[in-house]
């Protein structure tokens, strides 16, 4: 179904709001991981990874899961299609990878925040993993600037799927916009 | 996601239909390709995956505690 042009403008303000905002969370995320992973201070390296767990419950995964959702209403709700241009399909796999992976590191995570909690916590103990948060950072970071430059440019490319359908249902052709 | 197609980004259609696969999308696909068999190198390999820095996995010498759990409120 074809959202009318003002639901599809709050429809996209929700999106670009939560994707940005999480692009904005994921940035904090690398400062807290490098400041984990350079500090000599043990107390700061402990507030660093302690912070993180709540940080990823509290932020990253409401707005992972809410630019997700509100991708799918854009996607589904306009002429754009959920299968029909490689690069929307391009960004929906990397916010559904991005979501799973970011899940299964709550548990890195928590662990880590179980260990800055213990006494004998000393940030040596942990060796090269104090580099892990800010890994996965970075590389989160990266794929989400990847997700808005996709988002921006719209590089062409139909799928056959759009093909064939505009093919056999001239009447799902996208039609040019009214402004 | 942004606004619907306009015509200019719309690519056009060959009487057959048969508009190649733009090279941008099979260089990211090999890109991706290359970057999954290298993640799930490193899965089989042990030397990656969730859970690895806590402190009951013994990667973490020196740091002892309980397990671990979702703050509390978290995610259900």
């Amino acid at each position: 179904m074809i959202m009318p042009p003002p639901v599809r403008r709050l429809a996209l303000t929700v999106h670009v709001t939560t994707s940005v905002g999480w692009l904005g969370a994921v940035s904090v995320f690398v400062v807290l991981g490098v400041v984990g992973m350079v500090s000599q201070d043990t107390d700061v390296v402990r507030a660093a990874y302690l912070i993180m767990e709540p940080t990823a419950w509290y932020a990253l995964v409401p707005l992972a899961f809410a630019s997700l959702a509100s991708g799918l209403v854009q996607s589904l709700g306009t002429t754009w299609g959920l299968v029909r241009h490689y690069w929307v399909i391009f960004k929906l796999v990397i916010n559904i990878g991005a979501v799973v992976v970011l899940l299964m590191y709550t548990q890195t995570l928590a662990g880590l925040a179980d260990a800055a909690t213990t006494p004998a916590f000393t940030p040596e103990a942990l060796g090269p993993q104090r580099a892990s948060p800010t890994i996965h950072a970075v590389v989160a970071l990266l794929l989400l600037v990847l997700a808005t430059i996709l988002a921006i440019y719209k590089p062409r490319g139909t799928t056959r799927f759009a093909r064939r359908r505009q093919r056999s249902t001239p009447a799902d052709r996208p039609e040019p916009v009214r402004s | 996601m942004a606004d619907p197609p306009r015509p200019a980004q719309v690519p056009p259609r060959t009487e057959a239909g048969s508009t190649p696969m733009p090279r941008w999308v099979k260089l990211s696909v090999i890109v991706a390709l290359l970057a999954i068999a290298l993640l799930v190198a490193m899965l089989l390999a042990g030397g990656h995956g969730p859970g690895r820095h806590s402190p009951n996995s013994g990667t973490s010498p020196g740091v002892s505690g309980g397990g671990h759990a979702p703050p509390v409120g978290g995610h259900g």
